[in-house]
This record gives C-alpha cells, structure tokens and sequence, in this order.
C-alpha cells in the first residue's frame, strides 16, 4: 500500500521513500527520495528522485524527473538556481 | 557625470510605495549632490498591473519577462543596465539618511573597492542595500548575484549562498574591497523588515497549493513568520497614516489580511508558549518598534500601534 499524503497535511523535515504519492500536503524541508508528487507544495529540501507530475515547487533543490507542476524558483542538481518557469531538467 | 542606478524587486504595491517615498526623499537627492546621475528602477516580480506609474514618480519599471523571470534574474540583468554604480536596494529595506548612506560613495575613491554594504547579514555584507561599482560585478562570471547550492547533494549539509554572496566571495578572492557596515551603525541610519515580502508570498504559495489551515499550521511552526507578520503589521501602521488606505489587503480588501490581521497575530502568539521563543519575539518586535517610530518621526506622524503580545 502506497503512503498518500493529502491536501490539509503539513510534513516538516521528515523523508518520503519511493512508496510515497502527494496529493496535497505541503512539505516543509522534506527529503523526497522516490515517490510521484501529484500535488501540493514542496519549499525547502531536497527532491533526490521520484516524479513531479503536479503542485508547487518554491526553493529546493530539485535532482528528480520533472513532468509538470509550478516552477516557482530553486536549484537543479548542480546547485545552480532556476527561475520562476524554468525546467529543472532542461540542459 | 557618473551614473548611479538605485534598483529593487517588489511584488507589492504598498510596500513599493513606502520604499519609494524614503528612496526619493533621502537617496536620490543626496546622491545626486556628490553630483552623481541617480535613475530608479523598480522591478515588477508580480501584480504588474497595480503598480501605477502615477505613484512612483521618476520610476522606471521593468516586468518580469524573458531574460528576467523572477527578481533573482532581476539582479544580474540589471548589472549589465547603463550605469557605473547600482545601489540594491531590498524592498523591505529603508536608508533613512541620504547624507550618512552618500559619505559612503567616497570608498570609491580607492579602485580596488567594488562595494559597500549598508545592511549586513550577520554581520557580513549582504544584498539588502549593497552599493556596487558595475564594472566590478560584471568581471564575474554569470550568474554572479543569484544564490545558489554548493554541495547540493550533501543537503542538508550543502551550502546555501543567499544572492550576493558568491559575488562577495569571489570578488574578495581576487584582492576586491566589500565595505562593511557593521550592524550598530547600520541599525541607527537604516530599517530592515527583512521577510515581511517573503510571508506575504508565502501566505499566497501555501494556500494556493495546501489550503489555508496548512498555512495557519506553518505560522504556527516557524518563528520568522510571526515576526514577518508584526513587522507587517507595522508598516501597516505607517502606510494607513500616510495614505489612508489598507496595507498588505486580502482579496475582500481587509487590511493586513494578506498578511496576518492584528486580530490573527495576537491569537497566534497567545499559542506560544515556549519563553525562549517569547523573548527571542519580544526583543525582534522592540527592536522593529524602534524603526517604525523612527520613520514615523521622519514623516512627522504619530502612530497608534496594536499590541500583540501579552505580558
């Protein structure tokens, strides 16, 4: 069974393994290692891997495969900060 | 003559103005007495349609853009603006005197200075008001004021450098001169309500993507907010008595509801228990008393402020 974070959740400094699906919850200086990140907010952190299909992703540092989603600002996987609709992914 | 370019990212209108009355009033006259060629610039990072030129006279507004998506490519666009010295000047930032900030532009005198920094950051020099000769920065390689991530895949043990401090860096390592101004003498002549911009955003990113209790949740969790949201609270104070209208406004037009009402705050703060943390409030809240006051007085108004905090 997949672990389901849902929107009205708020995570703070805490890890999600590959077994982990948001839907909505914000996650605060999370680790996100694996996963499929639906929907919500990630701030803070680091997304080591895992897709992000949906949601807002505001300063973190991004080294995961981007779908889709807000681009709102924060580091590809070389440190190197990515504008408000850029693509983390992009060379 | 010289030129000297006074530049800013905002998201805000109201707070625009503020920032815009102390730039005119102190900074521009004063620089250009040295005599310099002082233009201002203020970058629209969001609600582009409500900063009304007639509001910001002498402004020249940049809009977020290709090249310049967000305030933090903003920052290394404008190096490259036709001018020989920028003054960064962050939105929530005030020189208070003209005549102590321009006694600065004399550092110059010395080639090897490339800037001077009026508000540090722990007490190193930090973008809030940093004073920059262009040719200087321009020699970095770009992007040379964005932050970035070193050691990024260490997280959390990479290190964040915040805009300006590769910069800082790698212009103290080639034999450059930052002019620091410690803390004390920064706080007698400038105001900084550093985050006051970032929770208003915050409070719009949070509920936009989590819903509104996840936002009350994080108030809740996060000290800097709780001082955010008093220093907004402040500057309220003062933009009400100037301009008579609400400051920092939700949707439906309720002051500071953008923000955190006062009513809000002082429910907040009453869930605050831990009494390190209530001193840590109390001394942050005083201490940002002070600058309010000082440029009520400047203004040559009274202001009426909220209490919050309970004794």
């Amino acid at each position: 069974m997949p672990l389901v974070l849902a929107r009205g959740e708020l995570y703070r400094e805490k890890r999600f393994g590959p077994n982990t699906v948001n839907q909505g919850a914000a996650l605060f200086e999370c680790e996100w290692d694996g996963g499929r990140f639906e929907a919500g907010l990630f701030t803070g952190g680091i997304f080591r891997s895992g897709e992000f299909v949906g949601g807002i992703f505001l300063g973190g540092t991004f080294c995961g495969t981007w779908v889709g989603g807000i681009w709102e600002g924060g580091f590809d996987r070389s440190g190197i900060y990515r504008s408000r609709g850029d693509s983390p992914s992009a060379p | 003559m010289q030129r000297l370019l006074i530049a800013s990212p905002h998201r805000y209108p109201d707070l625009a103005r503020l920032w815009h009355r102390i730039v005119t009033r102190e900074l521009v006259p004063a620089f250009a007495r040295l005599p310099l060629e002082v233009d201002v610039n203020i970058f629209c990072d969001a609600n582009a349609d409500q900063f009304h030129p007639n509001l910001f006279p002498g402004v020249r507004f940049s809009y977020s853009g290709p090249g310049m998506r967000d305030f933090m490519e903003f920052y290394d666009r404008t190096l490259h603006a036709q001018c020989d010295f920028l003054l960064f000047l962050d939105a929530d930032t005030f020189l208070l005197n003209g005549n102590w900030a321009s006694s600065y532009f004399e550092a110059f005198d010395n080639p090897n200075v490339a800037a001077v920094s009026f508000v540090p950051r722990r007490e190193a020099p930090a973008i809030f008001a940093l004073l920059c000769r262009a040719e200087s920065f321009r020699a970095l390689p770009a992007p040379a004021l964005a932050c970035r991530y070193e050691f990024p895949a260490n997280w959390p043990h990479g290190i964040n450098l915040q805009p300006g401090e590769f910069a800082t860096r790698e212009l103290i390592k080639s034999g450059k001169i930052i002019v620091n101004i410690a803390g004390d003498e920064s706080s007698r002549n400038a105001a900084n309500f550093r985050g006051t911009t970032g929770f208003r955003s915050s409070r719009e990113h949070t509920t936009q993507a989590a819903g509104e209790r996840v936002f009350w949740q994080s108030v809740g969790e996060y000290p800097a907010y709780l001082i955010a949201a008093y220093d907004n609270v402040l500057l309220g104070c003062l933009y009400e008595s100037l301009y008579h209208e609400p400051f920092a406004p939700d949707q439906a037009g309720r002051p500071l509801g953008g923000s955190l009402t006062v009513a809000d705050l002082r429910q907040v703060l009453k869930g605050v228990r831990d009494p390190n943390q209530l001193v840590l409030l109390r001394e942050r809240f005083e201490l940002s008393q002070q600058y309010i006051l000082r440029m009520a007085a400047q203004e040559g108004v009274e202001l009426s402020i909220p209490f919050v905090l309970s004794d």
